[in-house]
């Protein structure tokens, strides 16, 4: 009788043996749900544009989103030589299906339809959207929605800027482009008048991308745009430790320091509303 | 099959005309009967219905596609206007002889090389953001403008080389008949070897035609919303590709007819000539 | 005068002479017809007369005038002299009419109406008329090659340079060109006439020219040329036309 007792005991302890390892590596950098155990895999694409990341080089961790990326994998016990980059488009990363990364950050913004297909972390900023303008527009003295109309405008396919100008601004012919980097080149040509883009963006490209152009006015916010998010896989299992990771950073007060020294905004720009 | 006496021949020819036919109808329906049965009971196949062939989808998206397809096709229209006479000016560069043509022949050759060495879509970002961004003055910046001009001169290219083996095709005999009447060379392109030419180069002419069609997406990405991007709106938004098999479908409708008339107008002309020769 | 004077007619094909020091006198109102191989350069030597074909040393001069001499401007040998070829060409996309009318109109400036009733007359002489509005792809070879013949009359030219024009013909049809040709020596046309057709040629020809190699070899009365030939290498091409059928040995 003992025998039998005992063999089942050595038994349950073998498996919990076995399991433990696993299961104890969850949560760390060697958590096997990982990409790539050991290492955190983050997507941005080629190129990346200040004030999210600097100089096009994501791993020296200069830009808001460069820097919480590193604040985020510190956070989570991951070394910095632990952070591999990965270049992937916008439209790949809201794509369904699955990734060859743990999570994708280039701006993506929160939004119902996304979040059917793919996983978002938690917000970690939400901005307001901008209006972008070359100054011989009718947009540029725009007072209201109707004013707006009368500008040709331009924005890239799949974003959120698409769905605020065709949704909420109420234009149906806006020039649509492959990527942001259309738009602005439109932009600099005088093929189109006007986009919208996060402010943080478009302080970046009225400074030095399209100079010609300025940031006339805020606009009010679309509801089904929540704030930018990590995108992950859908139903990724790592999302709610990553989640842990941001929420002690915002804890600290980490995030609130990268927004003051990346994305800084003036206050003074008028907002328009209907 | 035995002979009734009495019947004539037409009936007995009907009966064996018949098999052939329900053997051929017979054979189609149960090889593709057979495809369709084994994609249908897939497991994934509800799955790739709803990816790709959702029907309400498709219906939802069609208003939006099909006013891109227009857009495409008044694109593609004046295209090749553009293409026919920018690429038989080329040809006609090509065909003079003589010093004094020298630079023409030169800048034909040069042109050529160029245009059908630089992939379209270089051209298409080269010239319809590069131009623009130049902000110089009375140049008209639109995309769609730019974009057109760099699928004109692309498919200019492949088409003057069509109408020079077409130019060249034509039997040498004409040009010096047409030299020992007197004719310029001009003239003699002009009457003689242009009208030849043009017949003969129907079929890959045709080829280009179709081709360009589907080239006028690359204008996308110079904001043009064509049938392909407004298909990529709706999918960015929905993530079904249905709104793409519709645009697919648009440019079947348009492409295929086009290629039976290319064979048709094949066969016609080579009848006409054999019948010539018979 | 001399209608045609060529004179030491020579031209290389890159190595290969096919013209040797031609010498040839064509009177006017004279038929001249030139027999040879394949490969004689009797072609070569039709072709250097109205300057189709470039030649590289020797002059040909027509009514004593040197064919590149300026005073007959960019046009005006080609009016002076016409030419038919053994491939008819015809210009396939206009009719008959069209393509008679093509080079008076075009090249000369004669008004359509006087250029096309002209046409019309010259299609009736040859009984050609009901073809007029035809294109050439609805005539026989025969046809077509009678029509290329009233084209290089339309200029009014004084010389007609016949390259073997009844070669790519089915033997039938042979036989109305042919009879042109005879109907036009009538008119007093001077002709220089490359041709296979010996019967023919000792019929029409008021001297026939062998050439071999690129020379004339021997020349003469047809009669005499055909039944009596001199030069061994005439001979020889003799029996061998005669041999096959082409030509009935004379008496």
């Amino acid at each position: 009788m003992a025998n039998k007792h005992n063999v089942f005991a050595v038994a349950l302890l073998a498996v919990i043996a076995m399991v433990m390892p696993a299961l104890a590596q969850d949560k760390t950098p060697n958590d096997p749900r990982l990409f790539t155990p050991g290492k955190l895999t983050v997507s941005t694409s080629e190129p990346s544009y200040p004030p999210w990341v600097l100089d096009n080089n994501p791993e020296a961790g200069e830009g808001f989103e460069a820097a919480l990326v590193y604040a985020l994998a510190a956070e989570l016990g991951f070394k910095k030589e632990d952070v591999v980059w990965v270049d992937v488009t916008f439209d790949g990363a809201i794509a369904p299906g699955p990734k060859a990364y743990d999570f994708s950050i280039q701006q993506i913004s929160v939004t119902p339809d996304r979040a059917k297909v793919a996983t978002f972390s938690d917000v970690y900023y939400q901005s307001d959207k901008a209006v972008i303008a070359l100054p011989a527009s009718a947009v540029a003295s725009a007072k209201t929605f109707a004013d707006l109309k009368a500008a040709k405008w331009g924005v890239a396919v799949g974003t959120t800027d698409f769905d605020y100008v065709t949704n909420v601004l109420g234009i149906d012919n806006a020039a649509v482009y492959d990527d942001q980097a259309g738009v602005f080149q439109a932009l600099q040509g005088g093929q189109i008048d006007a986009t919208v883009a996060a402010l943080p963006t478009a302080l970046y490209a009225t400074a030095v991308q399209v100079p010609e152009a300025k940031i006339t006015a805020l606009l009010p916010k679309d509801p089904k745009d929540e704030g930018l998010g990590l995108l992950f896989a859908y139903e990724n299992p790592i999302v709610s430790w990553i989640n842990e990771g941001l929420t002690a950073l915002k804890t600290k007060g980490t995030i609130d320091e990268l927004v003051t020294k990346y994305l800084v905004a003036d206050p003074n720009i008028p907002v328009i509303t209907e | 099959m035995t002979r009734r006496p009495g019947k004539g021949r037409r009936q007995i020819a009907l009966k064996d005309r018949l098999a052939p036919v329900l053997i051929s109808l017979a054979s189609v329906i149960v090889v593709f009967g057979a495809v369709g049965w084994f994609v249908g009971t897939a497991p994934q196949w509800p799955r790739i219905q709803l990816q790709f062939f959702s029907i309400e989808a498709m219906v939802e998206a069609a208003p939006g596609v099909a006013k891109g397809f227009l857009v495409s096709l008044q694109i593609w229209l004046v295209s090749l206007v553009c293409i026919g006479v920018w690429a038989l000016i080329l040809a006609i560069f090509r065909a003079m002889s003589g010093p004094w043509f020298a630079p023409l022949r030169v800048f034909s050759v040069v042109y050529v090389d160029l245009f059908r060495g630089l992939p379209a879509l270089l051209l298409v970002l080269l010239f319809g953001f590069g131009i623009p961004a130049l902000n110089l003055p009375g140049l008209p910046r639109e995309g769609l403008f730019w974009g057109g001009v760099a699928l004109v001169l692309s498919y200019s290219a492949y088409a003057t080389e069509v109408y020079r083996s077409g130019i060249e095709a034509v039997h040498e005999g004409q040009s010096m008949a047409a030299k020992a009447l007197g004719l310029t060379q001009w003239q003699t392109l002009r009457y003689a070897i242009l009208p030849q030419a043009m017949r003969n180069v129907v079929p890959a002419m045709l080829n280009l035609v179709v081709a360009l069609q589907k080239d006028v997406a690359l204008l996308s990405v110079l904001g043009v919303r064509d049938a392909v991007r407004e298909a990529q709106i709706y999918t960015a938004r929905t993530f079904n590709y249905s709104s793409l098999v519709v645009a697919a479908i648009l440019f079947l409708l348009a492409t295929i007819p086009l290629a039976r008339l290319t064979d048709h107008l094949q066969r016609r002309d080579r009848q006409r000539r054999l019948q010539g020769a018979l | 005068m001399n209608r045609i004077e060529i004179d030491k007619l020579t031209k290389f094909y890159g190595e290969r002479q096919v013209l040797d020091q031609i010498d040839l006198s064509v009177a006017p109102h004279e038929v001249v017809c030139l027999i040879g191989a394949s490969g004689s350069g009797k072609s070569t030597m039709l072709r250097c007369i109205n300057g189709l074909t470039e030649f590289d040393e020797g002059s040909v001069r027509i009514d004593g005038v040197d064919i590149y001499d300026e005073s007959f401007g960019r046009t005006g040998l080609y009016k002076k002299v016409g030419i038919v070829f053994q491939a008819y060409n015809l210009f396939p996309t206009m009719s008959v009419l069209q393509n008679i009318t093509l080079a008076p109109i075009k090249v000369h400036g004669r008004p359509r109406a006087e250029a096309e009733a002209a046409a019309m007359k010259l299609l009736e002489l040859f009984g050609l008329g009901q073809y007029a509005k035809s294109y050439p792809e609805q005539l026989s070879g025969g046809q077509q090659q009678r029509v290329a013949i009233v084209r290089s009359l339309a200029t009014e030219p004084e010389v007609l340079l016949l390259d073997e024009v009844t070669a790519a013909l089915d033997p039938e049809l042979i036989g109305e060109v042919l009879k042109i040709i005879h109907d036009l020596k009538q008119t007093g046309m001077t002709m220089v006439i490359v041709t296979h057709e010996m019967a023919f040629a000792r019929d029409v020809a008021d001297r026939v020219c062998f050439l071999d190699g690129g020379r004339i070899i021997e020349q003469g009365e047809p009669r005499q040329l055909f039944s009596k030939p001199e030069n061994p290498r005439t001979q020889k091409f003799l029996e061998r036309i005669i041999a096959s059928g082409r030509l009935e040995a004379l008496a």
